[in-house]
């Protein structure tokens, strides 16, 4: 009697067993079923962001006339200041958002930022390189941190320079100006807590280094080259135009906010 | 005294309740079994019908980052997805603008299996005005 009733016992036991794995196998495939179709939606959303990103690099490179290069921990901006393309850059980006937006209803494209200031960020470093606005006289590089180690500022100016003052305080930043009158050109270290200026023509163009830069030019269009040196901190440097793409599919409860990386 | 049969067996009850029992218990784990492996057999499905997506998306964006559909012409896109594209595979592609609308590769899309379809977005810049184009694929396994 007892050996029947072990049996039983070890029958059940084993069955529960067997009952347990195969409910679990069971729970397991349906959920793998729900991610794969999950993978689907995030594949399709991140590939159709990236072709609308690609697209605004294509009209950044085309039509907004600003070079950027990235050589090692340089990062070097090139554009006429003010920059004459404004007008055509914002039709440009306006148009490619009304027919995004008008292709897809869960898309929003946001440009105002892009249109007015045209601001790029140098990732991870937190410095921003910017105008005010664009089209405008002003380029502003701003900084979070010191994670850069060099300003360089190239100027090929569309005037004569006739004068050029410096007024720096002593610091660990490295600036170098170049332009095409040999007196006014000058490599210095400066605190860049302090206010540092470097005024040609008594006010024409005024670069003034302040947690940050700004360059200012009230005369004729000149070609201006900023190269910031960067700080070795061992990750991937990108240029990019910031929070641009919006994508919310609430059927599906995802949404993703990105940009345009241009290098 | 001789216990009562409940069912007039000639071995009496213990072994068909036992029988039926092991049989149940039987019968539950197989459906359970069963039924997971469907699913299974479904994943694996889902999962090559992702994989047919991706091949899509991965040929189109392609296509795009190439500057082969913003060129509009159907024989270059043609040309491209004859080398692009692997031969267990058939596909169409719908390049669309406000002007025109191009259809390259299959034939018809074929009702009895997945298709995978997608789109994705590009601009052809030009020195004062864009074209703006939306690209439709389908992808099946022939």
């Amino acid at each position: 009697m007892k050996k029947a009733v072990l049996f039983t016992v070890s029958l059940i036991m084993i069955s529960s067993i067997v009952l347990a794995l195969a409910v679990l196998n069971f729970t397991n495939a349906q959920r793998g079923k729900d991610r794969l179709a999950e993978f689907g939606s995030l594949d399709r959303m991140y590939e159709i962001s990236n072709s609308i990103a690609f697209g605004f690099k294509q009209i950044f490179n085309d039509n907004s006339g600003i070079n950027i290069t990235l050589n090692g921990l340089e990062v070097t901006f090139e554009e006429n200041l003010p920059n004459n393309n404004d007008d055509t850059f914002s039709n440009m980006v306006q148009g490619y958002k009304n027919y995004i937006e008008s292709e897809d209803a869960n898309i929003r494209i946001t440009i105002d930022e892009l249109k007015e200031d045209l601001i790029l960020g140098i990732h991870p470093y937190n410095i921003t390189y910017g105008h005010d606005p664009f089209g405008g006289n002003k380029i502003i590089v701003k900084t979070e941190q010191i994670n850069y180690n060099k300003y360089y500022v190239e100027i090929d100016p569309g005037f004569s320079i006739n004068s050029c003052t410096w007024s720096t305080s002593l610091g660990s930043l490295v600036f170098q100006l170049k332009t095409d009158d040999a007196q006014c050109d000058d490599t210095v270290s400066i605190d860049e807590s302090q206010n540092n200026v470097i005024n040609i023509n008594n006010g024409g163009l005024i670069i003034t280094i302040n947690n940050g830069m700004i360059i200012e030019n009230n005369l004729a269009a000149s070609k201006i080259i900023t190269k910031i040196s960067l700080n070795n901190i061992n990750e991937k440097i990108t240029v990019s135009a910031d929070n641009i793409i919006n994508m919310s599919y609430n059927d599906l409860d995802i949404s993703k906010n990105s940009g345009f990386r241009i290098i | 005294m001789m216990k009562k049969q409940s069912w007039k067996l000639r071995y009496g009850n213990k072994a068909i309740i036992f029988t039926l029992d092991a049989m149940i218990a039987l019968a539950i784990v197989l459906v359970m079994l069963i039924a997971s492996n469907v699913y299974i057999s479904r994943s694996i499905n889902e999962l090559n019908n992702l994989e047919t997506l991706r091949g899509g998306y991965d040929i189109v964006s392609m296509l795009n980052y190439y500057n082969k559909l913003q060129n509009l012409n159907a024989d270059e896109i043609n040309n491209e997805l004859d080398t692009l594209l692997s031969e267990k595979y058939d596909m169409i592609i719908q390049v669309k603008t406000n002007n025109q609308n191009i259809s390259i590769g299959g034939e018809k899309i074929p009702n009895d299996r997945f298709v995978g379809s997608g789109k994705i977005y590009s601009v052809r810049t030009g020195e004062t005005n864009s074209t703006y184009i939306t690209t439709r694929f389908w992808i099946w396994l022939k």
